[in-house]
């Protein structure tokens, strides 16, 4: 007799009653029909009515099932609780997304079931029977549970600052994620050539487990076990059940926990392996393509995290160092935009002025620059910063906030943005002062020196005229001899404190010269006059002629003629001539000086025109001179814009050539 | 009568230079500080001054400048003679009528002086 059903209407049952009879094909059709789980069960929950998926489900045939006791079957003391409190209670219970794993069929995982238990009552109101349906819901559970692992993790990586503090937690999301069992990180050791276990988690059913504990003091090389191979091949990897498979050390351990599936995957930074991390579960590993995509998303994922977070540190330390020398630099440095505003400077730069780093950006250069060099800036700025990106080294003075003046020497350079547009300047300046002051203390002892050592020369150059005039009426032969001889000594020590004199001058680059139109060959001649009288042993022979007026300095070009002349009479005592040469081509002027004397050897030759160099000859005594006067006449020449230099052999004589351009 | 030329120098050696070379043709005076300078030119009224710009005394700064702008000594013909390569453009400055650098030619000395005592 079929019983009265609490939820059916009266309507329901006699219908029912009329069309199935005692026939169950009703109820069987209903309960084939669906792709939920259904069974039904008496108040022992032992099995009395169960559709084909429930049965294959668990593995069993119908038959097998009925009249069996579901927990004898399935022993669950969670879900036998769950039973008894429907039947004490009465009332249905249902769970959402239940996870279960299947006892004898440990493989499959963590499955996923919508559960529903509804008790059946008599009239009485005691529980007879119960109706219980399972759909299984894993996969669309399982796919929720990835993206939420997703999440968790991006999460998790935006907010660290290292993969250290983070590691057992990434481990923890993915393996709670995936549903897997154990996580682990591996890193190589370079002094073993091996990889060792860096960081663990594990669920809670292998907390004691002898799998754990071996993998403490496990190590694998290059290919050996799943950490090994990912070591070998640089990309995932996974094996579907490690208890198939040839390559797994750890085969007997994970036998005893029911581990089947385990994947590896490398964390790669600039192509090299900063460590492996394996997952191992109950599931064996099917590696669809989701499955695929989402191992090498998460790879992707920590080797960018480590990258990005080292070139953050690096560039921190980078930036640190550089803002130390930026701030230590004795220079001040300044970068403002095209108007002159100040944008940034470091504190040198605000020091020097006198003004706080904050006060300086509400001003301009030109606020604390003296009008005088506003134009001359301008220009620079205009013509020379803007055209050429650079202004090369000029000087000007700065007005400090207690309105004192001091002289600067800056150098600008033009700051363009990514697309070549001029954005504004930066430059370096440094406080001249201190340097101008040396300048002026040295021009003033120069001056002095000057002074001091021409004025006896003077004296010493005059009386030795008198003197000459007085013996001529004398008619004193041989002391007007011995006069002359004074006085060639006295002109040598005039000649040597002139080139001194010079020298200083070039070293601060004030050389000036008197630019006049000069006929060429009546300084030449005049030249060869006056060295001429002073020479008895030699004759200076002049050969060519120049033909032209040129613009130069005519005491500093005769300075040069003159001292190519000495030189070659001193360094030729044994000889009787010099020739003095002059050649006209199309571009330039050549003149030269020829003697026969002692040679410059090749070494020497090299030497010659530096400052301070003096030749020394073997066969001949050391001939005396402070070695200034080539340079002082290179330097000249170059100013000329023309060329100077030496050809000679040792013992064959010197030719000196210089030009002088058209 | 001769012609009266004063000497501003403080150096030993040319002064005796100068006094031999010029005292043949003129009458020298000299003095050897430049305290008081102007009041002691116009007492002395020479024909020609030769002087060193580096004379020590308070009132030697741009000595040929003041005793060219003075009333009194303008017409004064003022030589300096210096050290300083850039003498010329120094006298030019300074308002002088001539310069001889150092050290000097005793011939062209002379004739610089007869030529500004016309």
């Amino acid at each position: 007799m079929i019983k009265k059903a609490i939820n059916l209407s009266k309507k329901q049952v006699k219908v029912f009653h009329e069309i199935a009879g005692k026939d169950l094909s009703v109820i069987d059709a209903l309960m084939e029909n669906t792709d939920a789980h259904l069974a039904y069960f008496d108040s022992d929950f032992n099995f009395v009515l169960v559709n084909s998926i429930y049965a294959k489900g668990c593995g069993y045939k119908k038959t097998e099932l009925i009249g069996k006791n579901h927990f004898d079957l399935f022993p669950s003391k969670e879900n036998q609780k769950i039973f008894e409190k429907v039947r004490k209670t009465g009332k249905p219970v249902k769970f959402n997304a239940k996870p279960f794993i299947f006892p004898n069929q440990p493989e499959k995982g963590i499955t996923y079931w919508d559960w529903s238990l509804m008790p059946v009552k008599n009239e009485n109101g005691k529980v007879t029977g119960f109706a219980f349906s399972l759909v299984n819901v894993t996969e669309s559970k399982k796919r929720e549970k990835r993206l939420a692992m997703q999440n968790a993790l991006s999460k998790l990586l935006s907010e660290a600052s290292s993969l250290d503090e983070i590691i057992s937690q990434v481990l923890k999301i993915i393996g709670e994620g995936l549903g897997l069992q154990v996580g682990e990180l591996w890193k190589v050791d370079s002094v073993k050539n091996a990889l060792i276990l860096n960081k663990t988690w594990y669920s809670k059913p292998l907390g004691k487990s002898l799998f754990v504990k071996m993998s403490l003091t496990t190590t694998f090389k290059k290919g050996e076990g799943l950490p090994g191979i990912v070591w070998k091949i640089k990309k995932p990897y996974w094996i579907k059940n490690v208890l198939n498979d040839t390559n797994f050390p750890r085969k007997r351990f994970a036998e005893k926990e029911n581990l089947h599936g385990a994947f590896a995957f490398p964390i790669m930074i600039n192509k090299e392996i900063f460590g492996i991390i394996d997952f191992i579960g109950y599931e064996i590993v099917n590696p669809n393509k989701e499955f695929l995509e989402l191992v090498s998303s998460i790879s992707n994922q920590l080797g960018q995290f480590i990258e990005h977070k080292r070139s953050d540190k690096a560039l921190k330390e980078s930036e640190k160092k550089y803002h130390g020398l930026y701030d230590q630099i004795a220079d001040g440095i300044v970068r403002t935009d095209m108007t002159g505003n100040i944008l940034e400077c470091n504190s040198s730069y605000a020091n020097m002025l006198g003004y706080g780093n904050e006060e300086i950006k509400r001003l301009k250069y030109q606020d604390f620059t003296p009008k005088k060099w506003h134009k001359m800036e301008e220009n620079i700025v205009k013509n020379i910063i803007v055209k050429k990106g650079c202004s090369g080294e000029y000087e000007k003075e700065y007005i400090k906030k207690d309105k004192t003046i001091f002289p600067v020497a800056l150098k600008i350079w033009l700051n363009k943005n990514e697309k070549g547009k001029e954005i504004g300047m930066w430059g370096i300046v440094r406080d001249i002062t201190e340097q101008k002051q040396f300048d002026k203390k040295k021009d003033e002892f120069i001056n002095i020196v000057s002074h001091e050592l021409k004025t006896p020369l003077t004296t010493l150059k005059a009386f030795s005229q008198i003197l000459q005039k007085h013996l001529l009426t004398l008619k004193d032969e041989k002391g007007i001899l011995y006069l002359s001889k004074i006085n060639l000594q006295a002109d040598k020590i005039l000649s040597l404190v002139k080139d001194l004199l010079d020298v200083g001058k070039i070293s601060e680059g004030k050389l000036a010269l008197n630019l006049q139109l000069t006929n060429i060959d009546v300084l030449v001649d005049g030249v060869i006059t006056d060295v001429q009288t002073i020479s008895e042993k030699h004759k200076i022979i002049k050969v060519g002629k120049a033909n032209s007026n040129m613009v130069i300095d005519r005491e500093r070009i005769s300075q040069v003629l003159i001292n190519l002349l000495t030189n070659a009479i001193k360094y030729s005592p044994s000889c009787d001539k010099v020739i003095v040469k002059i050649i006209k081509n199309n571009k330039e002027i050549v003149i030269s000086v020829k003697d026969f004397g002692i040679g410059i050897s090749k070494t020497d030759l090299k030497k010659i025109f530096e400052r301070y160099i003096q030749i020394e000859h073997k066969e001949k005594e050391f001939l005396p001179s402070l070695g200034l006067g080539l340079y002082i006449s290179s330097e000249i020449i170059a100013r000329h814009n023309g060329r100077i230099w030496a050809e000679s052999r040792s013992l064959k004589g010197a030719t000196f050539y210089f030009t002088l351009p058209l | 009568m001769k012609k009266k030329i004063l000497i501003i120098e403080d150096d030993q050696g040319i002064i005796d230079v100068m006094k031999i070379i010029l005292s043949e043709y003129y009458t020298v005076s000299v003095i050897k500080n430049t305290d008081d300078i102007i009041k002691k030119i116009a007492k002395e009224m020479p024909d020609l001054i030769i002087m060193d710009l580096w004379v020590p005394g308070k009132d030697g700064k741009d000595l040929p400048k003041k005793i060219k702008t003075n009333l009194l000594l303008s017409k004064i013909p003022v030589l300096i003679i210096s050290a300083n390569h850039n003498i010329k453009i120094i006298a030019k400055s300074m308002m002088a009528d001539g310069y001889m650098s150092k050290p000097f030619d005793i011939d062209q000395f002379l004739s610089l002086i007869k030529s500004h005592l016309k």
